[in-house]
């Protein structure tokens, strides 16, 4: 695959200090670790690798049923299962050192503590690229209110993350909230240096044969192609909003979505619930990046980021 | 390894009123595949439907290089399926999950439990073992037409029991019927396997726990994914640790589990 690629299309990307060889990552928890990925493609040709969430103790994860299939995309609630932030380090992220690709570590917590020692032990770290703060989770002192629907929350998340990392800090932010400029703003005063969204927007499925919810904790978050004309919207009005760069996540499913992502605002893109069906579309996204690139007469794939205002 | 494939459907045939065998060109995946092993299939590239759904490694014939699945055109993936011809071609990613270890123990008698559509893989271990060691295959379905690899089984040099619940075939009743008497009976050590309904895995695997006897299942859950990574079909099994269960992926430490490592009471199945 890597003689193929012609040397004249520069798909570099440089954004709040996270420098990526071409602007695909996978998202969090739609990727593992990256090890189930071996026998697909190698690592290395990947922007960067998101893990799944990490936590400071192990997650056992909710009940099953944890996932539903919906028109055009899955409902998730899977409760943040991962073996915790130690097992992390000594298990996973050896594996992933071995690329030459950047790691995005997602970080996730209940309380504004939680976030502060994530962000403290896993700085300086030799293979991290960035953090990503998971500001979706419910507040535990705030009655279980997500700290992203609200703005004074994600400020005091972010900036107890700011002050414990020289990491560049990517805040993923909620699209359940009534305007998201708003949080994107809190967020870049607390101190963010890119913004990544959408996560999954809430819903729920109903079985009317049995007259129960489909999902054991009765709702869940919503991804896949189903998404994507809500994120691709959020992500073009949180650009011409918020003076920060923006990784575009939301049901893209090949290299058109993802154009379509960076022609409205994003400087990089995540890969989500397509990995589910097929694993190689990360791969495919960046040759067909590539051959839009080539074919639009462009040389850089930064010369293309928000031209659609 | 495990193989993304675009595989051409060599046959495509009827086997009862609902159920089909489907044979695919894929020498990738019929020379490694062991028995339980799975792959994912996709027909459709419309996202309707969206995701991904597991069957069963059938007959794989490394020689020819080729594999079968079968399965029953109920719901709405299945009836999508039937559509495809021989001739085209379908997204197959595999070998995935683990796969059943035969039992070693040289007196060892192995018995065989089938479910409906969980027949493929029993059928694979059954290939494996059938020639060198004493096997038994019980082969269970509620009606004769639903009963799957009845002629396979037939064919090899094992002790065949169809079981069917309206008597239309084999003896009437069903496959915990026919296990409790050849537990009961049992003068040699006994290893039981199994596939099938979630309910008839619990049944069989509580009935060899009452005897001590060693018992593995395959279990059967939706799973969006199949490759570990999206833990929506995972499995509560017994931990050490203070919680007494953890969760693990049947796509990717499965789908093959010890009975008596799974907890039953919040049990894997379809939704």
């Amino acid at each position: 695959m890597a003689e193929k690629q012609p040397a004249d299309i520069d798909l570099s990307v440089e954004l709040g200090g996270l420098k990526l060889k071409n602007p695909v990552l996978t998202a969090s928890g739609t990727f593992g670790f990256g090890e189930e990925w071996a026998d697909f493609f190698d690592l290395s040709l990947l922007g960067g690798v998101t893990v799944k969430a990490v936590t400071v103790m192990p997650r056992a994860g909710n009940p099953m049923p944890r996932m539903v299939e919906t028109a055009a995309g899955v409902l998730n609630s899977i409760g943040l299962q991962n073996p915790g932030l130690e097992a992390f380090l000594a298990e996973r992220l050896p594996y992933l050192r071995r690329f030459d690709t950047a790691v995005i570590v997602n970080i996730a917590g209940d309380t504004l503590e939680d976030f502060a020692t994530l962000a403290a032990r896993l700085d300086g770290v030799p293979g991290i690229s960035a953090l990503e703060v998971n500001i979706s989770c419910p507040n535990q002192a705030c009655g279980g209110l997500e700290f992203g629907v609200d703005p004074e929350l994600t400020r005091q998340v972010i900036s107890a993350v700011r002050k414990r990392t020289r990491l560049p800090v990517i805040a993923k932010l909620s699209p359940n909230v009534t305007d998201i400029t708003v949080i994107a703003r809190a967020a870049a005063d607390a101190g963010a240096d890119i913004l990544s969204l959408v996560n999954t927007f809430v819903g729920t499925a109903i079985n009317p044969a049995t007259r129960s919810f489909r999902l054991a904790n009765r709702t869940g978050g919503l991804s896949g192609p189903c998404i994507k004309p809500l994120a691709l919207y959020m992500v073009w009005r949180v650009a011409q909003a918020v003076p920060l760069p923006i990784i575009g996540m939301g049901g893209i499913c090949n290299a058109g979505d993802a154009v379509e992502f960076l022609l409205a605002g994003a400087w990089a893109v995540a890969t989500g619930t397509v990995n589910f069906v097929n694993p190689r579309a990360p791969v495919e996204i960046v040759e067909g990046i590539r051959e839009y690139l080539r074919d639009q007469g462009e040389q850089r794939v930064r010369d293309i980021i928000g031209t659609v205002r | 390894m495990r193989y993304q494939l675009e595989a051409p459907i060599l046959a495509h045939e009827q086997l009862a009123e609902y159920e089909f065998e489907l044979t695919l060109d894929a020498p990738q995946i019929a020379t490694g595949a062991q028995p339980g092993q799975f792959v994912q299939v996709l027909y459709d590239q419309t996202y309707r439907p969206f995701t991904r759904r597991p069957f069963s490694i059938y007959k794989p014939r490394p020689e020819a290089g080729t594999f079968s699945i079968v399965y029953l055109a109920r719901g709405v993936f299945t009836q999508g399926l039937r559509r495809k011809r021989a001739g085209e071609r379908l997204s197959i990613v595999g070998p995935l999950g683990n796969s059943f270890q035969p039992d070693p123990r040289p007196e060892c008698r192995h018995i065989l439990v089938a479910g409906g559509v969980g027949a493929p893989p029993m059928q694979v271990l059954a290939e494996r073992i059938c020639g060198a060691a004493p096997t038994v295959v019980i082969n269970g379905a509620r009606t004769a037409s639903l009963l799957v690899g009845c002629r396979e089984f037939a064919a090899m040099p094992l002790q065949f029991i169809p079981v069917t619940e309206d008597g239309s075939m084999g003896r009437k009743g069903v496959v915990t019927d026919v296990l409790g008497e050849l537990l009961e009976a049992a003068k040699t050590p006994l290893h039981v396997y199994a596939c099938g309904p979630t309910a008839m895995l619990r049944a069989v695997g509580t009935l060899c726990a009452t005897y001590g006897v060693e018992c593995h299942v395959s279990v059967e859950t939706v799973m969006p994914c199949g490759l570990g990574v999206c833990m929506g079909c995972v499995v509560r099994v017994r931990d050490a640790g203070p919680a007494g269960f953890r969760y693990v992926r049947s796509c990717y430490e499965g789908p093959v589990f010890a009975a008596d490592q799974i907890l039953w009471d919040e049990a894997p199945g379809r939704v």
